[in-house]
Order: structure tokens, then C-alpha cells, then sequence
């Protein structure tokens, strides 16, 4: 028997939720009353209130760090760190922002840390001179052109976005956020948001013109 | 519309941001441009592949994962300050402060602190530049076991050289002082105790022997700390050791229960021991008054110097720690230990040990196989140790029988001269009946004394006709509880 169930009607609700994609209006503040709820249950003492939040919005994370990294191996292990970073400062949380906005962002930094990580990562191995060198030297050798699934090439388009347009894009066409959101998870201002977005999408729109023809 | 400003539009028309007047301007011109209308459709179906992107797998194992990853923060997370967390902000400027005044107090009262080492070292010094004591000084017994140090506390007898015999024995002199001996050939003298063997022959709980274990462990650090060999064949003794294995003894007779003390006192006898002790009927003393009793480190500075040359008292602070460190430091220490070890004996067996005593309080006695001194007791200012028991000279079976002085066979020296001291036949004579032919209970009133009414003597005691008991059957009745019925009577008791 799932937590859901055993508890009150008001967990139904909870459990209800879609993991992606656009939500109704109606729904979706629901769903913010009863993150409240949890949350202050969590404050008291409440630790299944935790477990709660953590499998309401454990795809979502998950969801957003694949769509950013476009990496499947690290996306349990950042997505955990995540949730345990939200353990440790839920109990300082003060209502002041809706819950998964902030939660988002503790995501989206984790998630900017990774890559700077990974850049730095790369900068200084000697193993991804070698790997570029046969890369190219593969390249050259392949005759018959690479068969990439849509799938692959809009993972791959998206990986080819600077940071600063990809988080924009993904978290507006792949987790429907609005632009206020948006711009308050990655703390800028709402027409940043709309240029970026606009930038990305027209970049996007560049790299993907065989698939669009 | 210029190519930037008309992509910034499409996305937002794509989003449905466009105000009604920019929407219905933006569509007119749509309608006008197809290749801005192709844009649009591109731009349209870019977003509708990233709406249709395929979410991830769920995994199943995401929460039981992440709350062992949370117990194991949680665990690392523990407070390990001594308070709350909350308090650390108070803490640390309060632990600030509080080693600010610490310092600020030293600071101030430097010129005393420093003058009171001064002093301390100067007397350290003094002894040095006397001549009395020259390099570095190193503890002489560094690696005693217990069953030495049980024979020291009932023999008096710590071994200098397992090989050659030798011992530093302790002993009393016979015009009422103490004896310090360095004798070669000891072999006889003491007989070979171990630990288990007295534990079994007492008939010991597992509770005694763990607190007799302990008075010997506290003892062993005692006299590792009183007694000293230094660089110039000297050798410091500290006054409290001419005292201290009486007290021992009386610390393991303390925590035996009343039969047991017959048996210890049957011991000692048995191996011909120099002290015995008055017994009791008293309970075992609790085993934390008999720690107590019992310090590892001597209570004053008084030590006994003696070199090849010279004897005297000098009060000379020994810090322990630093004389561990050099036994620790110098790899052959051991080695160094054995060979100043060796030179004393070697000066002892040779007759080339002959201190004199710089103002006669010391009474020197040497011989080919042995050096002795003898100290008065008044003179010498040893402190009597707070004893359980009464520690006195234990006569021998030999005495009693011939009425000849007590003598140590193996320290008897070529002159003739040896360590007894003056018999004191009352303390013990009723004891050694005891052990001798079992004991004589006191007999009724009308059969105490003589057929004139006078007191009994020592040879109506003595009388075959008496009533003799076994002293096994003795033990076997201590160890019964009292009853009123039957009421045990001390046999020590004269």
C-alpha cells in the first residue's frame, strides 16, 4: 500500500499531480497548498512529509537534469544530492516563494556546478585530447553518414546551447514554466528570460533545419 | 521588421505573450511575409519536439537510495561539540576571552612563575654541580614484572642482575633504623615467589586478585619512580622506599578476609619472609580506600644519593615525563642501564664501593659480596607510611627453637657481621606457637593460672597436657559465620 493511499483524501491530490508538462491553473495551485502543508507538516517533526515531497517531485527533477545534461548516468546521483541539500534547508524554508520554484533552483545551481565541474573536468585531461584526436581520426575514416533518431538530434541541439540559453529553454518548453518563473529561478529579470528564449529557440531552429525540411 | 526584433516576437506569439494589439500587428504581417510564417512553423515544431521529449525511466529505487544517503548525513552531521550548536556563536568569543585573561594572568605574573622554576631548577642544578649526581639519570627498574614486585613486598628484595644474584634489598637495621643493601649471591635469601602461586596459596577470589594485581601495578610505577641510576655510577633512592614494601604488604593483607590472613601469614613464614603482620579479625578494607592508599609518585623530593665516593640525602626534583622521554629517546638505554648496573655490582663484588657518609648519620657496612647502609631512623626523617596492618620483623623458627639471633644465610658476610636486627619475641611469639605446634586456645580462668593463683607462664603454654587444635581446622572454622551459639575468639589476641 502506497503512502498515497494511506493517508487522507488530501494525499489523492497529491499523488494526482502529473510529472511534466503543462498543469491546470486550478490544479497547480492545489498542488502548492498542499507542498505548504507537507512542508510545515516536515518542520514540525514529520519526517514522512519528506518522502512525500521527495516522490512528487523526484521525476521532475530528474526530468529537468537529463534535459539540461542530456546524461543518464549522473542524473539519479545529482538528483539525490538535491534532495538532500532540500533535507538539510527545509527547516529554514519561510514561504516567501512558492515551493518548486525554489526547489528548481536549488536544482538549476546543482545542476550549473555539474557542468562547470565538467568543464574544468575537461580543460585539464589529457584522456579528451586523445578521445578529439580519434574522434577526428574516425570522422575521416566513416564513409556512411550517422542515422541519429529525432530524439537524438533535439538532445543533441540542445547540448550544443550555451548554458545561459539552454536552462531558459528547457525549463520553459520542457517543464512549462512561466516566464516569472522562469526568471525567478534563475534570478534575473523577466525580459532576460524572453531574450534568451527567444535567442535559444532560433538557435535551435538553425541546427535542427534538415530535421525541419 | 528587422530579423531580431521579428524572431523575439515569434517566440513570444509562440507562447502567447504578445499583447492583443502586437498579436493582431504581428499576425498581419505573418500573413504578408510567408518566409516569417515559415519561421514561425520552424520555431513551432522546434517546440513541440522539446514538449514531446521522452521523460526518463522511474526509478524504483530512488527513495529507498536516498534516505540511506540521508542517514548517512545525518550521521556525519552529528554534533560532536561538547553543546548545543546554536551556542557555538557564544562559545568561541567566550573561549577567546577566557585564553586572552589566562594569558594576560601569566603575563603578569611571570617574574614569580619564572623565580619558582628558577628554584626549582637551581636545586636541580646544585645536586649537578655538586658532583652528586652527573649526566643524565635514567630509571634503574624499567621493566619489573609482577611477580618481582610481590617479592619485593614480601622480601624486601628488587633484582639489581638475575644472573649474578644481585638484589637492592630493604631491610631494618638492628638499632632501630632501616638498612639498604646491594648484595651479590642473594639467591638464597629470597626464595623464587610467583604472583599465581601466592594467589593459590591464599586461596584468592577473582575480586582479590584483581585488587592485589592492582596494588602491585601501583606499586611497580611507584618504585620505578624511586629509584634512579645516573650517568656516574651513582644511584638515588628515594627515602620512601625503605617504608613502602611494608606498606604494600599491608595493602594485600587488607584485602583478604580474616582466614586468608592466617594463610598469608603462614606464607611468610613458610619462605622465611623478614616482616610479618599483625592480624586481625577486621573485614576486607574496600578496594577503593586501598587505591587510595597507595600514591604512584612519591610525596616529597627527599632522596638518598649514593656514589662510589659519597652518601648523602638531597632533596632533587625528578620529572618523570622527562626522564621517560630520554629512556625513550636513547635507543640503548637498556643497554646503558645494564652497564651502570654492572659497574655498581662490579665495584660492590671488587670492595671498591666505599662512600663515606659526609656527617655520620649513616652507618656503612661493605664486604666482599656486599654493601649495606644503615640509617637512623630519627635521622633520617622517612615518613612512616599509613599502614592497614601493623608491618613487624618476623622472628625465625630457628630463634624461637635455640634462642639464637636471626640471621640472613645469604648475606652473612666473611666478618660475621649480618642484618638482624633485636628480637622481639613478644610481638610474634604467640603467632609463631601458632604455625609451630597449632594453637592453644586461653584456657578458663580457674585453669589459667598457677595452683598459688599467679598468672600463667610461658612454660604452663608450653605444657604437652594442653589442648592443641589443627590449624586447618581453625581456618575451616573462621571461615564459618559467627553464631551466637559458638563465639569465635581471636587467636592473636593475647
Amino acid at each position: 500500500m502506497s503512502d498515497s493511499t494511506k493517508t487522507s483524501g488530501q494525499m489523492k491530490v497529491i499523488s494526482a499531480v502529473p510529472q511534466s508538462g503543462m498543469y491546470d491553473e486550478a490544479e497547480v495551485s492545489e498542488e502548492r497548498r498542499n507542498d505548504d502543508v507537507l512542508i510545515t507538516l516536515f518542520q514540525g517533526g514529520d519526517q514522512k512529509a519528506f518522502r512525500i515531497l521527495v516522490e512528487r517531485y523526484q521525476e521532475r527533477i530528474r526530468n529537468l537534469i537529463y534535459s539540461i545534461l542530456n546524461r543518464d548516468d549522473v542524473v539519479d546521483d545529482l538528483a539525490q544530492e538535491i534532495f538532500i541539500r532540500l533535507y538539510q534547508a527545509l527547516p529554514k524554508f519561510r514561504f516567501e516563494s512558492s515551493f518548486y520554484t525554489w526547489l528548481y533552483r536549488i536544482a538549476v545551481n546543482k545542476v550549473r556546478d555539474e557542468m562547470r565541474r565538467k568543464k574544468v573536468k575537461r580543460f585539464f585531461s589529457l584522456q579528451k585530447l586523445m578521445d578529439d584526436a580519434d574522434a577526428e581520426l574516425a570522422s575521416k575514416m566513416t564513409v556512411a553518414p550517422v542515422d541519429y533518431s529525432t530524439a537524438e538530434l533535439i538532445s543533441k541541439a540542445l547540448n550544443h546551447l550555451p548554458e545561459k540559453f539552454r536552462l531558459p529553454v528547457v525549463l520553459k518548453d520542457v517543464d512549462g514554466l512561466s516566464y516569472e518563473e522562469i526568471a525567478e529561478i534563475l534570478e534575473c529579470e523577466i525580459g532576460t528570460v524572453k531574450s534568451r528564449l527567444s535567442r535559444a529557440r532560433a538557435m535551435l531552429r538553425r541546427m535542427l533545419k534538415p530535421l525541419l525540411e | 521588421m528587422r530579423k531580431k526584433a521579428l524572431s523575439t516576437k515569434l517566440s513570444l506569439y509562440l507562447d502567447d505573450a504578445l499583447g492583443v494589439r502586437e498579436k493582431s500587428e504581428l499576425e498581419t504581417y505573418l500573413a504578408e511575409h510567408p518566409e516569417a510564417k515559415k519561421e514561425l512553423e520552424e520555431l513551432r515544431a522546434v517546440r513541440n519536439y522539446l514538449i514531446q521529449k521522452a521523460p526518463l525511466k522511474h526509478n524504483d529505487w530512488f527513495w529507498p537510495l536516498l534516505s540511506l544517503k540521508l542517514e548517512r548525513t545525518g550521521k556525519e552531521e552529528k554534533n560532536v561539540l561538547p553543546f548545543r550548536r546554536k551556542f557555538l556563536p557564544v562559545a568561541v568569543p567566550l573561549s577567546l576571552a577566557v585564553a586572552v585573561i589566562i594569558g594576560v594572568g601569566i603575563f603578569l605574573q611571570r617574574d614569580s612563575l619564572f623565580k619558582f622554576y628558577s628554584e626549582k631548577k637551581e636545586q636541580v642544578q646544585h645536586a649537578y654541580e655538586s658532583g652528586i649526581i652527573q649526566g643524565k639519570i635514567l630509571p634503574l627498574f624499567t621493566n619489573l614484572n609482577k611477580d618481582q614486585v610481590l617479592q619485593f613486598a614480601l622480601f624486601g628484595t628488587l633484582p639489581l642482575d638475575a644472573q649474578a644474584h644481585t638484589a637492592l634489598r630493604i631491610d631494618e637495621s638492628k638499632n632501630s633504623g632501616y638498612r639498604i643493601e646491594i648484595a651479590k649471591n642473594n639467591k638464597q635469601t629470597t626464595p623464587a615467589v610467583t604472583a599465581s602461586e601466592f594467589y593459590s596459596a591464599l586461596d584468592m577470589s577473582p575480586n582479590q586478585h584483581q585488587i592485589v594485581d592492582s596494588i602491585l601495578g601501583s606499586a611497580k610505577e611507584r618504585i620505578q619512580s624511586s629509584v634512579f641510576v645516573g650517568e656516574n655510577n651513582s644511584l638515588a633512592i628515594h627515602a620512601e622506599l625503605v617504608n613502602f614494601n611494608k606498606m604494600v604488604m599491608s595493602n594485600i593483607a587488607a584485602a583478604l578476609r580474616p582466614p586468608q590472613r592466617v594463610r598469608f601469614k603462614k606464607y611468610l613464614e613458610d619462605r622465611r619472609a623478614p616482616f610479618t603482620f599483625v592480624a586481625n579479625i577486621a573485614p576486607p578494607v574496600a578496594p577503593q580506600n586501598i587505591y587510595r592508599a597507595i600514591n604512584k609518585t612519591p610525596a616529597n623530593d627527599r632522596y638518598l644519593i649514593l656514589t662510589p665516593d659519597t652518601i648523602c640525602f638531597s632533596e632533587i626534583t625528578i620529572n618523570m615525563d622527562s626522564v621517560r622521554r630520554s629512556l625513550e629517546a636513547a635507543m640503548s638505554s637498556l643497554s646503558t642501564i645494564q652497564v651502570r648496573t654492572h659497574a655498581l655490582i662490579r665495584r660492590v663484588g671488587e670492595g671498591d664501593f666505599a662512600p663515606t657518609s659526609a656527617n655520620g648519620q649513616f652507618n656503612i657496612q661493605s664486604g666482599a659480596d656486599y654493601f649495606a647502609i644503615e640509617l637512623q631512623r630519627d635521622l633520617s626523617n622517612f615518613p612512616e607510611m599509613p599502614t592497614y596492618f601493623k608491618i613487624i620483623p618476623r622472628i625465625s623458627r630457628a630463634t624461637i627453637e635455640t634462642g639464637e639471633s636471626r640471621q640472613f644465610p645469604a648475606l652473612t658476610n666473611s666478618n660475621g657481621s649480618d642484618s638482624a636486627f633485636s628480637v622481639e619475641l613478644k610481638q610474634d611469639s604467640v603467632v609463631m606457637r601458632f604455625f609451630k605446634r597449632g594453637i592453644r586456645l586461653p584456657v578458663p580462668p580457674d585453669r589459667a593460672g598457677n595452683a598459688d593463683g599467679s598468672r600463667r607462664t610461658n612454660r604452663s603454654l608450653q605444657s604437652p597436657t594442653r589442648r592443641s587444635i589443627d590449624l586447618d581446622s581453625v581456618i575451616q572454622d573462621m571461615s564459618k559465620p559467627k553464631t551466637k551459639e559458638r563465639k569465635y575468639r581471636n587467636p592473636y589476641e593475647l
